[in-house]
């Protein structure tokens, strides 16, 4: 029966194996076994069991609200998706549904990062949110305002540029000094050209549609050394997307922060003026390699107050972000008292400055 | 231990010089180098009285050949205070002396307590200047001790000049300026600083921004210049007059000392 799935099973007991990202490695939720995908694969071709790439739930219809349906290949129950869901599971079975045909040919990622992280860390790290953040409502980060929750690996673009910079500033050295009744202000200023050549490596860009760039943008970086060859193994107990935004138009927005980065680059080489203004700044780019890669992202939905509050977190490093409602009546509260501490101490100081 | 025993007499000799112009305080006149006949004597001191009566304020005039004490400012300290002149808790008063042991007209004028206040410095350059005026006007010791009178009164009867408003007399008779409390300073000092610190605290609750630039994906090792060059294009020097603040002014001449407050007293002096 579980031959006709995309899951791992179990050495021991043949049971779904569930990918487990604090051990990078799968483990069997039956009998607590634990194996690396070598040993995983050992196993299943000694027994002749194979990982049935052709096992993949079968395209039935769109339903009302225009979703694809899917028939679960392991108990038949129905598997909604929308059109960019590449991964998802079945909620009766939880058997791994991996939507193979839209993970072939260009929709093939070259490489993955798995998930590092927990739904429990994405949990914890939610309820510390409001540390140094003295605004936020009392009980925002509250477990159980936690909405809907789930683990999602999201299409990226990666990046790589061979960049020739030109930037032409005037910078200025100010000098002034005193003579008798007169005050003298000396300003040379200089012609500055920088020519410069340099590498920028996997500048990522979000693929998705679905997911909001900055909110993407605010979650980096990622540490690419945990960069693997994709495998749909990793898949297994999370969601996953394919991109629908090409490569061509993603690549806009890191080309623009290839050239910013650039500028300032150029600019920080100038050094030694009281003021430099940039005349113009012309980079040419190369792109050398874009790379079509799945990176991981815990998406939390915050319900707070009958509002929605979107929540993510980088799946490998742990680093939470969001934008958090304000407690205006803690801003008004924190505002009269830093007034009026600082009143007071101001009062302080000038009388003691009196006494001294 | 003869050398200690002479410098205990010589301490002694000038800490616990007897009051050597001990008179009788009622009399404010006291013409000890005669340059007054008694007639205008009389008359002097019916305006000394006024004005004492007036402006509840001391007023002594002394002119002298003999000044055991070195400089005229001293011998003004030491007559008002070893005669115990003065009015009211701060011994309010003003004295003008005449101090003729070097030949010359070397004048004083002595401000206590509330007189302190009065007689600003611009006040005291007045009254010499009235005096000097008469002085070259032929008036003689009496038209000049009458113009010292006459201007003090004008000035008292002004009150406490603008510059002395914000100042008051202590407990050891100097003059203090009040501190006001910079009350619209302080308010916006705590706004700015409570509205600055809330403003950055309230941004922090926003942590999603857009990504403008790429530097953590720039390889620095793999930055190299093939042009840095800074070529020099022109100069421009500008200047603008700023006067030096030189620190003070300047008095009119023949003055030899300014106003000062310590000690309980104040005043200044000009030879005339």
């Amino acid at each position: 029966m579980r031959g006709g799935t995309l899951d791992h099973t179990c050495p021991n007991c043949d049971a779904v194996l569930k990918f487990n990202p604090h051990g990078q490695n799968w483990v069997c939720e039956y009998c607590k076994g634990q194996f690396t995908k070598e040993q995983i694969e050992a196993s299943e071709a000694k027994k002749g069991h194979v990982l049935n790439e052709t096992a993949e739930p079968v395209k039935m219809e769109k339903n009302a609200e225009g979703m694809d349906v899917y028939s679960c290949p392991n108990c038949g129950a129905q598997i909604v998706a929308d059109e960019n869901t590449t991964a998802t599971f079945c909620v009766y079975c939880k058997s791994t549904a991996i939507l193979k045909n839209k993970l072939i040919g260009e929709f093939n990622p070259v490489s993955v990062i798995p998930f590092y992280k927990t739904k429990e860390d994405a949990i914890e790290a939610f309820k510390s949110i409001g540390k140094g953040k003295p605004f936020m409502p009392k009980e925002f980060s509250d477990k159980k305002n936690i909405g809907e929750m789930k683990g999602v690996y999201i299409p990226f673009w990666l990046y790589d540029y061979h960049v020739n910079g030109f930037l032409e500033a005037e910078g200025r050295k100010v000098s002034t000094w005193r003579s008798g009744d007169y005050i003298y202000t000396k300003t040379d200023t200089y012609a500055v050209y920088r020519d410069a050549q340099m590498d920028y490596h996997r500048i990522p860009v979000d693929g998705s549609t679905h997911f909001d760039d900055d909110m993407m943008n605010s979650i980096e970086p990622f540490d690419y050394q945990g960069l693997v060859d994709f495998s749909h193994s990793y898949l297994s107990g999370f969601l996953a997307e394919k991109y629908d935004v090409s490569s061509e138009d993603a690549q806009k927005d890191a080309e623009t922060r290839a050239r910013n980065s650039t500028t300032n680059a150029l600019r920080d080489s100038i050094v030694g003026y009281s003021e430099v203004d940039i005349r113009n700044a012309n980079h040419q780019l190369q792109s050398t390699k874009s790379d079509y890669v799945l990176l991981p992202v815990w998406m939390l939905n915050i319900k707070y107050k009958d509002k929605i509050y979107m929540f993510a977190m980088n799946g490998q490093t742990g680093k939470m972000i969001g934008d958090i409602p304000i407690d205006k009546n803690k801003v008004i509260r924190y505002w009269f008292i830093l007034f009026i501490a600082t009143f007071v101490i101001s009062l302080i100081i000038w009388w003691i400055g009196g006494i001294l | 231990m003869k050398k200690r025993f002479l410098l205990f007499l010589i301490c002694s000799f000038f800490f616990l010089l007897p009051n050597v112009f001990a008179v009788d305080k009622s009399l404010k006149i006291y013409d000890d180098a005669d340059l007054l006949p008694d007639s205008e004597e009389a008359i002097l001191k019916s305006q000394i009285d006024q004005f004492i009566t007036t402006y509840d304020m001391d007023m002594v005039v002394v002119t002298t050949m003999i000044n055991p004490y070195g400089s005229v400012e001293q011998f003004a300290t030491r007559f008002y205070e070893d005669n115990g002149f003065g009015l009211n808790e701060h011994k309010d008063g003003i004295l003008f002396v005449i101090d003729r042991h070097l030949g010359a007209d070397d004048a004083y004028i002595l401000t206590t307590g509330e007189a302190l206040r009065v007689y600003s410095d611009d006040r005291i350059d007045a009254i010499f200047d009235d005096i000097s005026d008469a002085k070259y006007n032929n008036e003689g010791y009496y038209g000049m001790i009458a113009a010292f009178i006459q201007s003090s009164s004008d000035f008292a009867k002004e009150g406490v000049p603008a510059v002395n408003k914000n100042t008051y007399i202590d407990s050891n008779g100097n003059m203090q300026y009040k501190r006001t409390v910079p009350w619209l300073f302080l308010i916006i000092v705590s706004l700015v600083v409570a509205s600055v610190t809330t403003f950055v605290l309230v941004k922090k609750n926003k942590m999603v921004k857009k990504a403008t630039t790429a530097k953590a994906y720039l390889d620095q090792n793999s930055i190299q210049y093939g042009r840095k060059e800074d070529h020099f294009a022109h100069t421009h020097t500008s200047s603008s007059y700023v006067p030096r603040n030189t620190g003070g002014s300047s008095s009119g001449g023949g003055r030899v000392g300014g106003t000062t407050s310590h000690g309980g007293h104040g005043g200044g002096g000009r030879r005339l």
